[in-house]
């Protein structure tokens, strides 16, 4: 049925806000993992201080007195080690050899639907160790805004790292005129100062997952919203079933996720309700930006070179005039031998001109001069490698499908937890079955390459920050601009919502 | 609900927009007779009270694909092969070129509209407000070896790695026809081996059949090994030529290799043990291949006999990437059910979730403990008793040899305090040298453990006619790298991988 369909995953408590406020529980914790390591034994004595063990003289040798990674074993060492030596142990009686060695471990998704929909959070669970900053922390010396503030004679070599709280955090140094930042907002200002300085790292990690959503969903927000103004440019026709053949394993890929509408939930929203049912890692969301790029790459940069080849020959020949054609069709009709068996017509005045001939469309070869350069012209303004209707672009005819389907695929990659396809299926509204196809096809057109390389990932997350903290300013601009310019003093408070 | 695609009307329109616009011309395009069953009943019962979102109707191929999840719309199994062809006929980027009439905008405003287009690097990286490079391309796969035209989807990288050395790729064929399956070599966790043939040079290969399941969709398990594998080619891993995939199957090509380890000591006579120059050897092509990984930050998580595999020319190469994980800024996403029992370090046995390269060190030491016995040096039967196994042997950990072991989750101030043994007693074939390194990477404490890369550099290895050799190689592989960067033309493994 092809639409984007929300429910409740539990079901059981569900409104028609497919966001219902009071919903809040995750359907399961995240700590199944390890689920058959917990033994019976109580609590209290995994906090409980154990007796100091009296260290026997073996305890001690092994793990105290023997020399980590040495490289030169003496001799002395080994005959001390011996010396205090015991009875062998009977580990390695012949009674054992005979044993299958076990299997190797095998992570399973969760099957949260099993679990009781409003369990709270176990212990060892991902929640508890996060520490989750509060926005009213106080202005602590670690706080990156006292980082902000020192001077800026650092080297390019060596960027600051600067550990991004929240959200509010930003805000308090975008705000800022005396922060780096707001030297990042006017390059020439940065550049007169110090044309090394790059800026600082900034290293959000830390930041809680929700407030990475928030960043991440204003970034596609904004992609969608530019890429839908060309949308009736690009001339996306979905294929019929039947009719894939023509079109390239990749353009059918690019398709899968394309949708006739534009699903009512907002980014935003839809990455929450991701979250909140399928918790994972910051890396997850942060990855889909990296995965985007290289699609958009993978599928765009070679429809875009012969784009802007044809331009500069479309160009090149409008310079050179109509009246001397002869002496560049040699060069661009060779590149144009394909479609010159396909030539096109266009409603051009050319066309016009031409006579009865042309309109048969198939005298490719003509070997006039004239006819050549009008081929080559026409190949080049009418035929299908200029179609942009095979061009990746994200908007939100496809944001959607693509998020879901790349969360599904990053969450298998980076993170030991992750939850069945039927779950993503329902947590991001859509049949299982195209889930599955759609995580295929997003594999695919990443190549079944997910790795991110560190610096990359961490280069994200550093412009993240500058693009959150660019629009939080502009956001301001517009709205507090009769509120004009208080004094800054740096302090954390200044968004508090 | 209801939107059979040929009986839609606005399809109907589509369509014959579409073959307007395009003259395809191909009858199978408007003979169309899929008939779609209506799906409520199914819905109602998969997902109750369900809020919708306005993303009706859409005419995609695969609107019919996911419509019914339970039950196949007829003839959807001709559909599927056509739509997903997985391996296209027609290479073209655009269908038929010349035969498109569509009044399509000449280039220049083509142009123009794709540059209004953009991406999250075009955002992120806009010079107005930076001055920091965009991050580098990754590169394509097929960067020094094909046309950007004739890039096939999902075929394995090429590259030129540190060594200099080339690696070898196969030919592009993707069908699963390409190989001939000959006997099955081993029922892996998620996975069947076969061994395989490639028609056309009758070179010898690995399938490893992967099944795609509905409810999981594809197994983690094989998106971080084809992830993983595809960024970490060296000699002591195993070669991933490529990636075929079919509707309800991956299959991945691996270079093919004798025997497993494991199978190899058997083989080799005398009680599964080996004799010290093989193993050292295999150790230092264990520690080559852990220390690749480890320096692009990727840990292997399950080392054992059974997953390094040796060839004929007596390599070893590190193989089952399933349960391992790239590591990068920590976090405590990790799970400490990694690792076969028996080869699982006594941190994470402990309950740690913190753990990092040192865990594949402390396999590794096992592994080698193993080569010398025949026997598995700790043949834990549960967690508690491999911990047992293990202190008894090496001395129970404490406080004060360990600090801070009391706080992890599994510690139990009651285990039985054992004083450490000297391993010579069980390995008696080992030689001093020998001895000291499998200690250091028998440390309990995972800090103490010593590290692949100095591993490599211990004096046991210092005889290793391999070793010599590597390291001439490395220096001419650090000579020509250099020549090449001066050139320009030489571009490094990502420095690390998440």
């Amino acid at each position: 049925m092809g639409s984007i369909v929300l429910g409740d995953i539990g079901g059981h408590h569900f409104q028609n806000t497919m966001f219902g406020a009071n919903s809040t529980h995750p359907p399961q914790e995240r700590s199944s993992t390890h689920h058959t390591t917990t033994s019976s034994r109580p609590s209290p004595q995994i906090t409980s201080n154990p007796p100091i063990p009296v260290a026997t003289p073996g305890d001690t040798t092994m793990t105290e007195s023997e020399p980590a990674p040495s490289h030169t074993a003496t001799p002395g060492h080994q005959s001390r080690q011996q010396s205090n030596s015991e009875p062998s142990p009977s580990g390695f009686n012949a009674a054992q050899q005979s044993q299958q060695p076990p299997p190797s471990p095998r992570f399973r998704p969760h099957q949260p639907q099993q679990a009781p929909l409003l369990s709270g959070p176990a212990p060892n669970t991902l929640t508890n160790s996060r520490p989750v900053p509060s926005s009213a922390s106080s202005s602590t010396q670690q706080s990156p805004i006292s980082s902000l503030r020192s001077p800026l004679d650092s080297v390019a070599a060596s960027p600051r790292r600067i550990k991004v709280k929240s959200l509010s955090h930003i805000q308090s140094f975008a705000t800022d005129e005396m922060s780096p930042f707001s030297q990042t907002r006017s390059l020439s200002r940065r550049q007169r100062r110090d044309p090394n300085d790059i800026g600082p790292q900034y290293e959000i990690s830390e930041m809680p997952v929700s407030d990475i959503i928030e960043m991440v969903a204003g970034l596609l927000t904004k992609i969608t919203t530019t890429n839908d103004r060309q949308h009736e440019h690009l001339h996306r026709q979905i294929p019929p079933p039947e009719g894939t053949t023509g079109l390239s394993q990749q353009t059918t890929s690019v398709l899968a996720f394309h949708g006739k509408n534009v699903p009512s939930i907002s980014i935003l929203s839809y990455l929450s309700r991701i979250h909140k049912y399928c918790p994972t890692t910051y890396e997850v969301f942060l990855s889909l930006l990296v995965y985007f790029d290289r699609m958009t790459e993978r599928v765009n940069s070679g429809p875009m070179q012969s784009l802007r080849q044809a331009n500069q020959k479309s160009f090149v020949e409008r310079a050179s005039g109509d009246s001397d054609v002869n002496h560049h069709s040699s060069t661009s009709a060779a590149t144009l031998d394909d479609n010159s068996s396909s030539q096109v017509t266009t409603e051009s005045a050319q066309e016009a001109a031409l006579g009865p001939s042309r309109s048969q469309g198939k005298s490719a070869k003509t070997p006039t001069g004239e006819d050549q350069s009008f081929q080559e012209d026409n190949s080049l303004t009418g035929s299908d490698p200029y179609n942009l209707s095979h061009f990746f672009v994200v908007d939100s005819f496809n944001i959607h499908r693509l998020v879901i389907a790349g969360v599904t695929c990053a969450s298998k990659f980076f993170s030991d937890v992750f939850y069945t396809n039927s779950r993503y299926a329902k947590v991001g509204g859509l049949p299982l079955v195209e889930l599955n196809h759609l995580e295929l096809q997003f594999l695919l057109l990443n190549d079944f390459r997910l790795a991110v390389p560190l610096e990359e990932m961490e280069a994200y997350g550093t412009m993240l920050v500058e693009f959150y903290a660019r629009e939080v300013v502009a956001q301001q601009h517009t709205h507090q601009a009769s509120t004009n310019n208080r004094p800054h003093t740096g302090h954390h408070v200044v968004a508090s919502a | 609900m209801h939107n059979g695609f040929p009986h839609h009307p606005g399809n109907h329109r589509a369509v014959r927009v579409v073959a307007a616009r395009m003259e395809l011309g191909s009858p199978s395009r408007t003979s169309t007779t899929y008939e779609h069953k209506p799906q409520e009943e199914d819905e109602g019962s998969t997902v109750k009270n369900m809020a919708e979102v306005a993303f009706s109707v859409q005419p995609t191929p695969y609107k019919s694909l996911h419509i019914n999840p339970l039950q196949p719309f007829p003839g959807g199994h001709q559909f599927r092969q056509r739509s997903l062809s997985l391996f296209p006929t027609a290479k073209l980027e655009h269908p038929i070129p010349g035969h498109s009439r569509c009044n399509t905008p000449p280039p220049a405003s083509q142009l123009e509209i794709a540059n209004r287009l953009t991406t999250a690097s075009t955002i992120l990286w806009d010079p107005k407000y930076t001055t920091r490079p965009p991050p580098g391309k990754l590169t394509p796969t097929h960067a020094e070896s094909l046309e950007l035209a004739n890039r096939t989807d999902s075929s394995i990288s090429v590259r030129t790695l540190g060594g200099g050395q080339h690696i070898p790729t196969m030919d592009n064929r993707k069908h699963p026809s390409s190989f001939q399956q000959l006997e099955k070599l081993g029922e892996g966790t998620y996975a069947t081996v076969f061994k395989g043939r490639n028609r056309q040079t009758g070179e010898l290969v690995a399938l490893k059949e992967i099944h795609l399941d509905s409810e999981e969709g594809t197994p983690s398990t094989a998106i971080r090994e084809i992830s993983l594998m595809k960024e970490l080619k060296h000699e002591n891993i195993v070669l991933l030529h490529d990636v075929i995939h079919t509707e309800n199957k991956l299959m991945l090509v691996f270079e093919f290799m004798d025997k497993d380890l494991k199978r190899y000591m058997d083989s080799r006579g005398d009680r599964g043990q080996l004799d010290p120059p093989t193993i050292k050897s295999f150790m230092y092509q264990l520690l080559r291949g852990i220390a690749f990984c480890h320096e692009n930050r990727v840990l292997h998580r399950d080392l054992k006999p059974q997953n390094l595999l040796i060839n004929t020319k007596g390599q070893l190469k590190l193989a089952d990437f399933g349960l391992a994980r790239a590591f990068g800024i920590p976090v405590n996403t990790f799970s400490n059910e990694v690792v076969t029992l028996w080869y699982r370090a006594p941190d994470v046995l402990l309950g740690s979730r913190t753990y990092n390269t040192s865990i594949d060190i402390w396999s590794a030491g096992c592994i080698m403990a193993e080569m010398y016995t025949g026997r598995p040096l700790f043949p834990g039967t549960t967690n508690e008793d491999q911990l047992h196994k293990i202190f008894r042997l090496m001395g129970t950990p404490s406080e004060r040899s360990w600090p801070g072991i009391s706080q992890l989750p599994e510690y139990k101030a009651s285990f039985h305090i054992y004083a450490t043994q000297d391993l010579r007693h069980i390995l008696p074939q080992i030689d001093q040298l020998g001895l000291n390194l499998l200690n250091s990477m028998l440390q309990l404490r995972p800090e103490l453990r010593i590290s692949a890369q100095a591993a490599l550099q211990h004096p046991w290895f210092a005889d290793l006619p391999q070793r010599q050799q590597q390291h001439a190689q490395a220096m001419a592989a650090a000579q020509a790298q250099a020549q090449q960067a001066q050139r320009g033309g030489g571009y490094s493994m990502p420095q690390g991988a998440y």
